[in-house]
């Protein structure tokens, strides 16, 4: 994956949030290259500055220092309206709690999404990509803890992102539904080439990423590629 | 301080900007209550000390002509325990700087000072000396609009005689806090006043030596329950000389007027502030439910460490307290500065030697009482959710919203035209009805305080265009004294500028049908006349029979009669026999209680010779005209009034513009403070709820006017829905307002232009849109990325 062009450029990225008087460095000189159709896994200790990171790859917060490129392209100094077409059109978010709307069926809640987007796929469509079109009317209410993930990754690719970030998207789930989302997640990542960032706690599911981010007191610690991703099914837990 | 008062404390910092939003209402609501009563107040406190200063009869008379002696043996009846009798008459004066002769009213008083019933007030100057027989007091208003002051002269035609009368004093009289001209609507202090002559001068120059036409008297106190009785006694014994008047005090058009406006105050300080804190305590009420399922887990927890229902309930209810008090404050000082505004208000309109605006510590007191019962009020829902809660359930996080279809979807073609923003939205309402019928109640009330505003001022317009369009098309009336011969109608008529004259016979009677009877008057109009109309309430033009009475309806509802039923009519002058007269219809009449006949049937029916008191003409309108008319009107004799009602439109309309339009702007606001309240609370407890939801939308590349464009969508549809139940509801308001506003002086139309429910709706879009500004500016401050970290 290393020779695939670089998507996503993060160069001497700082972060400091200001609590009080007080200035919290949460990132402290990030460097990662994030390249093309890779799967990215971010792990790092709580308070280690891994969501911080998502969201500046995400461009939902931007580096108090750095640069960040997308496509070559710096992102990191845009304003909030060009910001918000990046997200619109590049970035599909997958959230630990699913973030759907509770008004809104399955079909409705991925319309959010192809409502804005330019050429997205049919909510339908995307939802039998994620084995729910018999679902397609229920309310996330009347949905499994799984099933509702599985809506939020229809909403994420139904725009046809070029970069799907996942912040914990098992962490709330059971084990037989964490199976199935990672499945889903690795058949998105191979079948369409959309690049992935994951960050997840489970040490078990780096054996599916090319690469993985190790991040601690807000520096990347180490970067290993895994040479040999294994299925997500063959995943040793 | 205990924990929990310090936990209050940071639970009102977290929600002050809505609680602001319902003391902003309770605010206006508690402000109109204390400033109506307070003004109200202050009117009652002058005019009590006004009314005794001034020994204000509790009875009035005025007859054709009565022996003095006569009148003063009349002390002796039971209940009455002081009277006094004197001369007044309508005269005009010859004033240099006016080209058209000003009316005003000459009363009697005694030559040396002494108090009688009625007395004055002398303002500037003195009291009437000893040197000349011709000394004047005239009222205050009239001396400072026409610029008169003591030493001056006034030239005056009295009783056909062109005399100088020389103006010693200005005066105030109890009698005469309210004065409008004969025949107008308004008070205009310029174009009429009031003339004090010496008793011993009216008697010479009136040629009433011995006599009088106006009897005024005191009532023993046991008897002033019976006024009404006494007076028609009074009357009766009085008959044979001529009765026009007969009322009592509460009749009498000025305390009448000053009665009328300040029960009109009490009621509307109930009445008013009543939408407001209903509007407030429903959205505390929603607050509080919010609260309560926010704090949930909290509840639950302090109740399983063993704080009893007992304290938590206090804790809440503080506050909700805290808005009431706040509201309660704020709306004490707005009162006090409303009670401010109005009084100087009143200062113009009603004369007092002192109106000012007081203190009254019980009214704030009772302000904030309320204040804080309609802030309880609105926990109760709240309060019993938090009582409901057992610890155990309480500190696990409620069960998700059940989802699920609404009725809207069912109309299948309609539902699925909607983007996926408006399903949302109608789903969210569909879902929170209480709090959907909050809004949409806020706004109805909101609405229908704007349609009432937009309703006074259309019906003040259509009064003026009804009154000066329709009924009135004449330029002026010339009012005789005494009935003339139909050839002073004819030498009118050929007067210089006279374009169209019509004749006009007015016979003051008394009508009776069974035990109800009214004093009134007949005026005797041209059949298919130019110049006088009467309408129906439509403002459509009633033909005149040619025989038979037109009679206004509230005077048919209150002699209990319907078209087509006969009334006993007894003049006051002539021969002074009863006639059975048929009513053929009703009329609508704005000004006193009009009745209207044929000229030559009523002049038939009196078996008179074709007699006039009235002419009504329509005059060129050009300088030389004008000038010459009123030099050969200035010196018609028996003239008595010159009602120029071009310039009673004017005046009018230029007093209504003043105290209509800006009272209307002020109401207005009033509305908006509820519009915006109950906006901004329900959109940012929306906000506060749905932090994630927004979030993740921005995450997904919504911009920041589309997240907004959701609240403003949901508001629209609320507030729309609301104002246009708010229009029937503030309609129904103006015909409930107009009818409280009816006397035997005056009713009003209720009108209500469809152009005024064009504006009331713009008005509230307008609203929603103006606070569109903070909710954006709210949801620019919210911190997305926590609000997406966020368990549910």
């Amino acid at each position: 994956m290393t020779n695939s062009p670089i998507l996503m450029k993060l160069e001497n990225v700082h972060r400091t949030f200001q609590v009080g008087e007080i200035a919290v460095h949460v990132l402290r000189g990030v460097d990662l290259d994030i390249y093309a159709g890779e799967l990215l896994i971010i792990q790092g200790e709580s308070g280690s500055g891994k969501s911080t990171l998502m969201n500046m790859i995400g461009g939902i917060d931007q580096p108090s220092q750095g640069t960040i490129s997308f496509e070559e392209q710096d992102i990191s100094k845009l304003g909030d309206r060009r910001l918000t077409m990046f997200r619109r059109d590049q970035v599909g978010f997958v959230f630990q709690f699913y973030n759907l709307v509770p008004t809104l069926s399955a079909l409705e809640n991925v319309a959010t999404a192809t409502e804005i987007a330019d050429k997205p796929m049919d909510p339908a469509e995307a939802l039998d990509l994620v084995g729910l079109s018999d679902r397609i009317n229920h309310f996330p209410a009347q949905l499994s803890g799984g099933e509702q993930q599985r809506v939020a990754m229809a909403r994420a690719i139904a725009k046809h992102p070029k970069l799907m970030l996942c912040d914990e998207p098992t962490g709330a789930l059971d084990h037989e539904n964490t199976i199935m989302i990672l499945e889903l997640l690795q058949k998105i990542n191979h079948e369409t080439g959309t690049t992935m960032v994951m960050i997840t706690h489970a040490q078990a599911m780096t054996g599916m990423a090319n690469r993985i981010a190790l991040i601690a007191d807000g520096i990347i610690d180490k970067v290993s590629i895994n040479s040999a991703p294994v299925l997500a099914k063959e995943l040793v837990w | 301080m205990e924990t929990l008062d310090r936990k209050l404390l940071r639970d009102v910092g977290q929600s002050w900007h809505m609680l602001l939003a319902v003391s902003a209402i309770i605010a206006v609501g508690i402000g109109c209550f204390v400033g109506m009563l307070s003004a109200a107040r202050n009117l009652e406190y002058a005019r009590s000390s006004y009314y005794s200063s001034c020994r204000l009869a509790d009875f009035w008379l005025d007859l054709k002509k009565a022996p003095a002696e006569e009148i003063k043996r009349l002390a002796m009846v039971p209940g009455i325990s002081e009277i006094r009798e004197r001369i007044q008459f309508h005269v005009l004066l010859d004033l240099a700087e006016t080209e058209k002769p000003i009316g005003a009213m000459v009363i009697s008083m005694p030559d040396e000072e002494e108090p009688v019933i009625n007395n004055i007030i002398i303002r500037t100057g003195t009291y009437f000396t000893h040197g000349r027989a011709n000394e004047v007091i005239i009222s205050e208003k009239f001396a400072k609009a026409r610029n008169i002051m003591p030493g001056d002269s006034i030239p005056a035609i009295l009783n056909n005689q062109r005399k100088e009368l020389i103006v010693v004093g200005t005066a105030i009289s109890a009698e005469f806090v309210y004065m409008v001209s004969p025949g107008s609507m308004i008070d205009d202090p310029g174009s009429y006043g009031l003339m004090y002559i010496k008793r011993s001068f009216a008697e010479d120059t009136f040629g009433f030596n011995g006599a009088c036409n106006s009897v005024v008297g005191l009532l023993a106190p046991e008897a002033r329950q019976e006024a009404e009785r006494i007076v028609n006694s009074l009357s009766d014994r009085l008959e044979s000389y001529g009765v026009f008047v007969a009322l009592p005090r509460a009749e009498q058009f000025s305390p009448m007027i000053l009665d009328g406006e300040m029960t009109q105050l009490k009621n509307m300080a109930y009445i008013f502030p009543s939408f407001f804190l209903v509007v407030a305590a429903l959205l505390l009420n929603v607050l509080m439910i919010r609260l309560a399922e926010q704090q949930r887990t909290v509840i639950g927890t302090l109740k399983a460490i063993g704080y009893e229902n007992r304290v938590l309930m206090i804790h809440f209810l503080k506050f909700a307290a805290t808005a009431g008090l706040a509201g309660g404050i704020f709306g004490c000082l707005f009162g006090y500065w409303l009670a401010g505004v109005t009084t100087k208000m009143y200062v113009e309109y009603f004369t007092f030697p002192k109106l000012t605006n007081s203190f009254y510590p019980d009214l704030l007191l009772a302000g904030l009482s309320v204040s804080i019962f309609f802030s309880m009020l609105g926990t109760l829902k709240g309060i019993r959710h938090i009582m409901r809660l057992e610890p155990a359930e309480a500190m696990r996080p409620a069960a998700p919203p059940i989802g699920g279809v609404v009725f809207l979807e069912k109309i299948r073609l309609f539902w699925q035209n909607l983007d996926v923003q408006w399903q949302m939205i109608l789903r969210g309402l569909l879902r929170n009805k209480g709090r959907t019928a909050v809004a949409v109640f806020s706004a109805a009330m909101g609405s229908s305080i704007v349609v009432l505003t937009f309703g006074f001022v259309d019906s003040m317009d259509e009064m003026v265009c009804l009154q000066f369009e329709r009924l009135l098309r004449s330029d002026y009336h010339l009012t005789f004294r005494n009935e003339m011969s139909f050839s002073t109608f004819d030498e009118i008529r050929r007067l210089p500028g006279i374009i169209h004259a019509e004749p006009v016979l007015i016979v003051p009677c008394t009508f009776q049908v069974r035990n109800h009877s009214k004093r009134g008057a007949i005026m005797g109009i041209v059949r298919k006349g130019e110049l006088t109309n009467p309408t129906n309430e439509k403002g459509d033009i009633i033909p005149l029979p040619s025989a038979g009475l037109l009679m206004s309806s509230r005077l048919m509802k209150r002699l209990e009669i319907s078209p087509g039923d006969s009334v006993d009519v007894l003049p006051v002058k002539g021969e002074r026999r009863t006639l059975t007269l048929p009513v053929v219809q009703g009329v609508s009449s704005m000004v006193g209680l009009m009745v209207y006949a044929e000229y030559d049937w009523l002049n038939h029916v009196l078996g008179s010779e074709r007699m006039i008191n009235e002419v009504h003409v329509l005059a060129a309108h050009g300088d030389t005209e004008k000038k010459e008319l009123m030099n050969k009107v200035r010196t018609m004799p028996g003239l008595e009034v010159l009602t120029d009602l071009g310039e009673q439109k004017q005046a009018l309309n230029s007093q209504l513009d003043r105290a209509m339009r800006s009272s209307a702007v002020i109401m207005i606001l009033f509305a908006a403070v509820i519009f915006f309240g109950a906006i901004l609370n329900g959109t940012l407890i929306a906000i506060s709820e749905r932090r994630r939801e927004m979030a993740t939308f921005r995450t997904m590349g919504y911009f920041e006017g589309e997240v907004a464009n959701l609240f403003l969508r949901e508001n629209m549809v609320t507030n729309v829905v609301g104002t246009l139940i708010g229009l029937p509801l503030g309609y129904w308001m103006l015909i409930g307002s107009m009818q409280m506003f009816v006397t035997d002086a005056y009713s009003f139309p209720a009108k209500l232009d469809a152009v005024s429910y064009g504006y009331t709706l713009g008005l509230a879009v307008l609203f929603v849109l103006l606070s569109q500004g903070i909710v954006r500016r709210t949801l620019r401050k919210q911190n997305w990325v926590e609000a997406l970290s966020l368990k549910e």
